[in-house]
């Protein structure tokens, strides 16, 4: 995608044009739009917003003209500029513009959590018509697009529903109340299966980004469904204030593990069929299995020790040993610290093998790995650890709110992994890092760098951003 | 030097052995005690830590990034070991309060950081990386511009007040943390989004960091990371983010229309010297490891290339076991292009070296010629066998020094065996079932006992052959086989031999050969259809044109491994004479161990030079040496300890194994092993034995092909 400044432009002043409808229309019904703005009439009020998001439009398409993603991939660009300009805007340059101090506080964020949807709202919106508005106005061969838009829809499918299942089957109720009835649950599985394919209609990532993607996309998948739908259809006032939001931040965590297990699931599922049907020469590595496998494992857990040294002066800080040890039944720091080094280098190899060959960068190995950190506080800390403990997963905002410690230390243990897991990588000066290579595979390394470049900063991006401003603005 | 310091630390110790006799308050055992435990503490704790970091770094850690890092890190662990007392209170008494301002443990962590931070100024402050120095100016002048938003922020501050010891430390803190935000950002072409992304997510990484963590413990606030000190902090996250995010920002708008200063390109490089290494061998591939180690960064600062007429390093410790059949060939020969990543490897044979001009002529394979300029050059082109001017040993014996030998000699006894079977004469069977090894060393001593096992492994299939009827012979000129290792162990391997019913001949060489026997000086003829020469090795012709001064054939070295004569060459291995510092009038052994040893060191000594310091001369000591003697058997000499049978044969498999170069050879050549236990050996000859090829394979005799390949 690469077309001309004043065309992009112009589709993004549509798109920011429709982003801004959405979000405002939901404002302005749950009367929370004249506040925001600090104009008394909703009618000046709604023309006011509209127009400033419209010039955020422009500002979108401008940035995002030359960025060489898919356009599906856009999405996660649009969460992102949602919830910075939220920090931007509304806590930085409205109290500016209206001569008020900064909303910096926390008081002032809290109050301002609606702005915080609507922007998200505003911005996965307008991501989604930019998106479209960019494609190439191509007509579509239906005897090809049809049989591989099937083949996408039923991967989907197929990959929600079997995400839904295992999820229900392992954590139980705590994940089917996210839904009124068993219809919705399977709706919302289904939805997020086929989301996460047709934003990856060629998907052929590892499963390590697909997991962190289908993280990002859960969150997308939490404001759209329980924030946003489900209680329009249900006929409910929107639960945008940080009281009511509090109420359905358990389904966040139940969207985020959907979200990544539908796309791990799904990634699963096209590799398989690769596996079979593709040829073998699109598979042939630069290095055999058990090497690469062998290499990754054991800089995988390399990173994990360092991430696990940083993350051990937390836990040790704040008395969390005692709780890790109770995986094996104790409550001692030192069995805690056993298995939390056990934990750190499973998991670090676990990343080794999931992420291999997928930053080329310092950036982006510090950016995949504070998804795996997040990830895990998800699926670890809120999810698997109260579970295994005897106990149900934590997934409200206070029992989050509760676990913030766990969160910054999964964050450096991401980042401190991420960080060695690239260093160690790159000194092999593999293909994909190197520039000195033949014009046949520069194109394949070009297909990998753009998808670096393109939608991955924007799903590490929206990941990091909306989990840590939820967990600090939510609980008040 | 050395020695004045030893005598002024001998004197020390004396003055200080004189007071503690002599004055009669000391307790004396008491200071016996304290004297072992410092030992005790230096040597089994302290040592092994800061040469577990030292090699940690040496890994782990970019080339670049090293010195200061290995600087912080010793210093570091130095003042750790040294206030560990202090910091756990050891000895203290409750009644004499310390009248430090803070507790040990956290100045100690102050002057930790202080440390490291001084490590990352260095490393930040090396001239030639404009791109790093832009950023972090970038990162100087908004984060400035931040501090001072913060602290007009009267709500702010008021809100965050229990976690920062005040304003002034707050500003340091956000401005450090700037300059270490704009250091780690770097602007590429058409990353522009990334890198903003990036950046608001470092922010938010440095507010954990500053607003979590740092600050609330200079305060002296407990550091709990709870949500209620990031609520406090909160307005310091957003702050944080936007700082990211605009000094990346600022990074970009400073750097994009400039020419890329970060990778290298062909024009605007500067000029870097090439380092050439000819040869592929132990020696050759050792320098070459080494120096991408020591000078690669992600991308290199010196250009390394070898030159090798084979496309791979041969493992020879490991030839025995592929012409005895227990090993594939393939597997012990690492590809030179996987193991050495950042090498420049060309597949080509030296034709000429000119030390004046500095160049290096080669001629690849297809047969182009092509020059090569050099800063440092290094040989390390092996040997060739010494066949001594001994009649007909050239044309009709084998020898060992290369894959297509050994596949040549185990492919040569099976079609004697074959040939064997089919013959009704007694006299010329028991011809073709005798083998001879001339040279008692390591290669003759291994070969011999592999060729046995072979022959004892196969000739099941061979029934009409009677046992009786194979001969084996080990022929050596000394007075005893191995004189490398001690005469006790060479003893015992000679015992074990003649069990296997090997005979061993020593003070014996060889007179003649011809297609049929094997004629010794002491004028006993062998009839023999098998021989193979280990007893001998000159320094690769190569060396004697080259108009360098040589010692015995050897190119002639000091002891740091340069040529005489030759600021920029350096030669180790079988084709250089290096003095053994620890036994002067005595040259460095031409064995893998010491190749592999010289390779390192002479690799250090390179990048010494490049950085205009004075090369070291090589210190080295024999660390073990192993002989395999056949079917789980060898012997072993490990720091002059003596070991023999099956627990040295799994010392001597376990010691090759993990010295073979690259994970996949290892797994394949333990496969190898595994394999042999559990089935028998491969009998398959690719050629078949018919009468009108025998004439074909007799003129194509054994060492012909020999000195083909070698050359």
């Amino acid at each position: 995608m690469n077309t001309g400044m004043p065309a992009a432009a112009r589709n993004g002043a549509v798109a920011g044009l429709v982003g801004g409808l959405g979000s405002g229309v939901a404002l302005a019904h749950t009367g929370l739009l004249t506040a925001m703005t600090l104009i008394p009439s909703p009618a000046v009020s709604l023309a006011v917003y509209l127009g400033s998001c419209v010039v955020l439009g422009v500002i979108f398409g401008a940035l995002l003209r030359q960025t060489p993603t898919e356009p599906g991939q856009m999405i996660f660009w649009g969460l992102t500029y949602g919830t910075l300009w939220w920090y931007v805007g509304t806590l930085t340059l409205t109290p500016l513009l209206s001569g008020k101090p900064l909303g910096w506080g926390i008081g002032a964020a809290t109050a301002a959590v609606p702005a915080l949807i609507a922007d998200a709202v505003f911005g996965l919106l307008t991501a989604a018509v930019f998106a479209v508005l960019q494609r190439p106005p191509t007509a579509p061969d239906w005897r090809k697009s049809l049989p591989r838009s099937v083949a996408v829809l039923a991967r989907g499918v197929s990959s929600g529903l079997t995400a839904t299942a295992v999820l229900a089957a392992t954590l139980g109720t705590v994940f089917t109340s996210i839904a009124s009835n068993t219809t919705t649950l399977v709706v919302l599985g289904m939805t997020t299966g086929i989301c996460f394919a047709v934003l990856y209609p060629h998907s052929q990532h590892a499963t390590g980004p697909a997991a962190a993607r289908g993280a990002a996309l859960g969150f997308g998948i939490w404001i759209a469904g329980p924030v946003c739908l489900l209680p329009a259809l249900n006929g409910t006032a929107l639960p945008w204030a940080a009281g009511q939001l509090r109420e359905v931040f358990p389904a966040l965590p139940a969207c985020v593990l959907l979200g990544s297990a539908a796309a791990v699931a799904g990634t699963w599922l096209s590799g398989l069929r690769r596996l079979l049907f593709a040829d073998p020469a699109e598979r042939a590595d630069e290095e055999g299995l058990g090497t690469r496998t062998a290499r990754a494992l054991v800089r995988g857990a390399a990173g994990g020790i360092a991430g696990g040294l940083v993350f051990t002066i937390i836990m040790a800080q704040i008395g969390y040993l005692g709780t890790v040890a109770q995986l094996a039944g104790s409550t001692r720091a030192g069995t805690g610290l056993v298995i939390h080094v056990l934990i750190s280098i499973t998991l670090g190899s676990s990343y080794g093998l999931f992420f291999r060959r997928q930053s080329d960068d310092l950036s982006s190995g510090i950016g995949w790995g504070i998804c795996w950190g997040f990830l895990w506080w998800f699926l670890g800390a809120l999810t698997l650890l109260p579970l295994w403990t005897g106990g149900a997963p934590q997934w409200t905002a206070t029992a989050a709110a509760a676990a913030f410690p766990s969160l910054i230390g999964h964050i450096g243990y991401g980042a401190a992994l991420g960080a060695v897991f690239h260093t160690l990588e790159a000194r092999y000066s593999p293909w994909w890092m190197r520039d000195d290579i033949p014009s046949t595979v520069r194109a394949q390394l070009s297909q990998h760098r753009s998808q670096l470049a393109g939608s991955a900063p924007g799903a590490w991006a929206s990941v990091i951003l909306v989990t840590v401003t939820l967990i600090i603005v939510l609980p008040g | 030097m050395r020695r004045f310091l030893m005598a002024s630390g001998a004197l020390l110790v004396g003055y200080a052995v004189v007071g503690a006799l002599t004055e009669p308050d000391v307790n004396k055992v008491g200071v016996l005690i304290f004297l072992v435990a410092v030992l005790i503490f230096h040597d089994a704790l302290f040592l092994p830590l800061v040469i577990g970091f030292g090699a940690l770094i040496q890994r782990a850690v970019p080339g670049a990034w090293r010195g200061s890092s290995r600087a912080a890190a010793i210093i570091s662990l130095s003042l750790s070991v040294v206030a560990a007392p202090l910091v756990l209170g050891v000895g203290r008494s409750p009644d004499n309060p310390s009248v430090l301002p803070r507790a040990y443990g956290h100045g100690l962590i102050i002057v930790v950081a202080l440390v490291w931070l001084a490590a990352l100024a260095r490393r930040l402050a090396v001239p030639g990386d404009r791109n790093r120095l832009r950023g972090t100016l970038a990162g100087l002048i908004v984060a400035a511009v931040v501090a001072v938003i913060e602290l007009m922020q009267n709500n702010m501050t008021v809100a965050s007040a229990g976690l920062t010891p005040g304003p002034a430390a707050t500003a340091v803190v956000t401005v450090i943390g700037g300059a270490l935000i704009g250091a780690v950002l770097r602007y590429r072409p058409g990353r522009l989004l990334s890198l903003m992304t990036f950046g608001v997510s470092v922010g938010l990484l440095w507010w954990a960091i500053e607003w979590l963590t740092v600050l609330p413990w200079l305060a002296g606030h407990r550091v709990s990371w709870s949500l209620a000190d990031a609520q406090a902090s909160f307005g310091f996250l957003a702050a944080g983010m936007l700082q990211g995010g605009l000094t990346a920002a600022l990074i970009t708008a400073v750097t994009v229309d400039r020419p890329a200063s970060g990778p290298a390109t062909a024009e605007t490089a500067p000029e870097r010297p090439r380092i050439v290494v000819v040869g592929g061998g132990f020696g050759g591939v050792a320098v070459a490891q080494r120096l991408e180690r020591r000078l690669t960064n992600g991308r290199s600062s010196a250009d390394v290339v070898l030159i090798s007429d084979s496309n791979y390093q041969l493992f020879t410790p490991m030839l025995a076991g592929v012409a005895g059949g227990t090993l594939s060939s393939q597997h012990i020969g690492a590809p030179l292009r996987a193991t050495l990543r950042h090498t420049e490897v060309r597949h080509a044979t030296v034709e000429a070296i000119n030390g004046r001009q500095q160049t290096v002529s080669l001629r690849s394979e297809a047969g182009d010629t092509a020059t090569l300029s050099y800063d440092q050059l290094v040989l390390a082109v092996g040997a060739i066998p010494n066949y001594r001017g001994i009649p007909g040993l050239r044309q009709h014996a084998f020898t060992l020094k290369s894959l297509p030998d050994a596949v040549r000699l185990r492919e040569h006894l099976i079609r004697q065996l074959e040939l064997a079977e089919a013959q009704p004469a007694a006299t010329e069977r028991r011809r073709l079932l005798s083998v001879v090894v001339a040279g008692g060393g390591f290669a003759g001593t291994e070969l011999i006992a592999e060729l046995r096992d072979l022959v004892h492994a196969v000739r099941r299939y061979f029934p009409r052959l009677d046992p009786a009827e194979f001969r084996f012979v080990l022929i050596h000129a000394g007075p005893r086989i191995l004189p490398e290792l001690d005469e006790r162990l060479a003893e015992h391997a000679v015992r074990r031999l003649w069990q296997k019913g090997i005979e061993v001949r020593v003070n014996v060489r060889l007179s003649s050969v011809d297609e049929h026997a094997v004629t010794p000086d002491d004028e006993t003829v062998i009839p023999a259809a098998t021989v193979v020469w280990t007893a001998g090795n000159t320094p690769n012709p190569l060396v004697r044109g080259l108009g360098f001064d040589l010692h015995h054939g050897a190119l002639a070295c000091d002891a740091t491994m340069r040529v005489h004569g030759q600021a920029r060459v350096w030669a180790i291995g079988d084709c250089a004479a290096i003095p053994d510092e620890s036994a002067p009038g005595r040259f460095l052994p031409p064995t893998a161990q010491h190749a592999l040893r010289e390779g390192a060191a002479l690799a250090d000594n390179i990048v010494a030079v490049l950085a205009g310091r004075r090369p070291k001369p090589l210190r080295f000591r024999t660390i073990a040496l192993l002989v395999a003697l056949g079917h789980q058997d060898a012997a072993a000499q490990i720091r002059g300890r003596l070991l023999s049978g099956r627990l040295a044969w799994m010392l001597w498999r376990g010691v090759y194994l993990t010295k073979l170069p690259g994970l996949d050879k290892r797994i394949r050549v333990s496969v190898d092993w595994l394999l042999d236990m559990f089935f028998p050996r491969d009998v398959v000859l690719p050629r078949p034995v018919r009468a009108d090829r025998l004439d074909d394979d007799a003129d194509d005799s054994p060492a012909e092909a020999s000195a083909e390949t070698t050359r």
